[in-house]
């Protein structure tokens, strides 16, 4: 006979991103739609960890502006933006809140598309014409974004919303 | 009570946990840990109709613990699946 478990809450569970993401690629892979809490600041001002959860939809066509979910050259995952698409199939992305950093990977490693956001009870589409204009804006903001986003980042630290580890 | 139709047992790094699935569409921010017994309740009492004594009957047999205990455990187990939105009553 087994021993049953203790009932009743215990510490949280934080899964490793491989077997995290691992599991996402598989649910998209067999064309689910699939939602998660972001984690981390890299793509603020819009997106804060912790708080908002983005909807990933399978990768269809990849357009520059698009939010993705890829595994990059690095070997790690990153939910950031196509800022360039090279000729060889190769993407360059970058998170809106990343000063200077950019990733590169291969087309393939492209596992979802973002297709919306949320934020509490508010679903915020990436099929509207605000969410283009703010998409188009951030990538052609150019030197402009960098001071923008050194202003919000101190804003933050001073008042605003404090990123938690991702908890399940 | 019933367990709710979409919430899923699935097993991620050795862990059981319930996710919420629709038919096109799995949310991963709200994923819910169960431990071994609970796990086994679950996936045994998936799509049943079912009461705690049910739920308390079906620990007898497979762990060793006593009846009092089991019908204790599974009323606390009810309530917090209750509180999760994991039943339909």
């Amino acid at each position: 006979m087994k021993k049953v478990g203790e009932v009743g809450p215990r510490a949280s569970i934080v899964f490793p991103d491989r077997i995290f993401f691992a599991e996402i690629r598989r649910q998209l892979a067999v064309g689910h739609m699939v939602t998660f809490r972001v984690r981390g600041n890299s793509m603020r001002p819009f997106l804060e960890g912790g708080r908002d959860k983005v909807v990933l939809a399978p990768p269809q066509k990849i357009r520059v502006g698009d939010v993705v979910l890829a595994l990059t050259d690095s070997g790690n995952y990153f939910l950031h933006r196509v800022l360039l698409m090279e000729p060889d199939g190769a993407c360059l992305l970058r998170g809106d809140g990343n000063r200077n950093g950019r990733e590169r990977c291969v087309l393939g490693n492209i596992i979802g598309v973002a297709s919306g956001f949320w934020r509490g009870n508010s679903f915020y589409s990436c099929q509207d014409w605000r969410w283009r204009f703010y998409s188009w804006l951030w990538i052609h903001l150019g030197p402009v974004r960098r001071v923008g986003l050194t202003f919000y980042n101190i804003g933050q630290r001073m008042y605003g919303w404090q990123d938690r580890k991702r908890e399940y | 009570m019933k367990t709710k139709t979409g919430f899923e047992l699935r097993e991620l790094c050795g862990e059981k946990v319930i996710v919420v699935e629709g038919a096109t569409t799995v949310d991963f921010s709200c994923v819910i840990h169960l431990n071994e017994s609970a796990a086994f309740l679950w996936e045994a009492l998936s799509g049943c109709e079912f009461t705690e004594s049910d739920m308390a009957n079906l620990l007898c047999k497979e762990y060793e613990v006593d009846e009092r205990n089991a019908v204790a455990d599974c009323r606390r187990l009810v309530a917090q699946w209750l509180e999760a939105g994991m039943l339909e009553v």
